[in-house]
């Protein structure tokens, strides 16, 4: 499918996640739920990944260019200033906690499954 | 309302600064060339030396967040063609996910009760490791302020892709699945991004990661009023 068409169905989930966010009052942003929506209808097979595969590649391979400018708002803002050591330190620290919270959890489990594997 | 030719001027600006540094990185491969680091720092330089005012620089800004939204809904396809070793662990993803979003939040309330932090600044800083559509409706909830949680979901992304990789090779943590959830619950889009780097693995876990750690926060919403 060429490339029109394949950005036309992801625009169409996002407003869809759009749609429902609106009316369900969803906790969750728009392109979340567009984003669950599009992954059960690939796996109900409605929708199939050659479908939308070669544009959804290309924007997750620049993804990176869509943070760029907010976090280049950010600095030109002026908000910076609020950032005294003990809110660093607590970004930090907090940081740090989720991190090795999740990976030593997630070792933890994987040695787990290995001395009794089911 | 910002004029189209300076639109344009800085959507250029913007999209050469992000290839100039994705060769950097292309060319010499090393860590701290990550082009989110080196084209935000070039790009806040050349607004300042042309001096772009901040108000046009943010109207080319939320053309851009359009796209992240598209981006979005993308990950969905590396999530289907990871889908397979997702099922498998469950469990796992569920468990790590948990973990890490309860340290994080633990350490901010701790930290913030030690410092004697102001309630404002402590709701804006709860939601700082998860997607910023969902930091705000969670920042609202519990009373904080749009702006700062913005600032601190973004700065605290950027640390962590910036101490992660180093803290695994560090601690001698190889598990792929550890790395690209850890990744993903602390930095949600940016991490998950980053892991993508890694690989196939890591990154499905990195984007499993950052849907699922913004539905457990608000789920966990009821009890985190309980700090505030």
């Amino acid at each position: 499918m060429n490339w029109i068409l394949q950005l036309f169905v992801i625009i169409s989930f996002l407003l869809l996640g759009h749609g429902i966010v609106a009316f369900l009052s969803v906790p969750l942003p728009a392109s979340v739920v567009g984003m669950i929506l599009l992954f059960l209808f690939l796996l109900s097979g409605v929708i199939k990944i050659e479908w939308i595969e070669e544009i959804s590649s290309f924007q997750l391979k620049h993804l990176t260019l869509l943070f760029i400018p907010p976090i280049a708002t950010l600095f030109l803002s002026g908000f910076l200033e609020i950032l005294n050591w003990s809110i660093i330190l607590i970004l930090l620290v907090s940081s740090i906690s989720c991190l090795l919270g999740t990976a030593y959890t997630v070792e933890w489990y994987e040695k787990q499954k290995r001395r009794r594997p089911k | 309302m910002t004029e189209f030719s300076d639109l344009l001027f800085c959507l250029i600006l913007t999209i050469s600064t992000y290839l100039l540094s994705l060769l950097l990185y292309q060319k010499w491969l090393k860590p701290w060339l990550n082009p989110l680091f080196t084209a935000s720092t070039l790009l806040v330089v050349l607004l300042f030396l042309f001096q772009v005012p901040v108000d046009t620089y943010r109207d080319t800004s939320s053309l851009f967040s359009h796209l992240l939204q598209l981006a979005v809904v993308s990950l969905a396809v590396p999530l289907y063609k990871q889908w397979g070793l997702v099922k498998k662990n469950y469990k796992k993803i569920i468990t790590g996910v948990l973990a890490g979003t309860t340290f994080g939040v633990l350490a901010v309330v701790v930290l913030a009760h030690f410092f004697h932090l102001q309630q404002q600044l402590l709701a804006s800083l709860i939601p700082r490791s998860v997607t910023i559509p969902v930091a705000l409706t969670i920042s609202n909830e519990l009373g904080g302020i749009n702006s700062i949680t913005i600032l601190f979901v973004v700065i605290s992304a950027l640390m962590s892709v910036w101490i992660g990789p180093k803290l695994f090779i560090h601690l001698g943590i190889h598990s792929k699945s550890a790395k690209g959830l850890a990744m993903g619950t602390s930095a949600q889009m940016i991490g998950a991004n980053h892991s993508l780097f890694w690989g196939e693995e890591e990154g499905a876990m990195g984007s499993v990661a950052m849907t699922i750690s913004p539905l457990m926060l608000s789920l966990g919403l009821p009890l985190l009023t309980v700090f505030i």
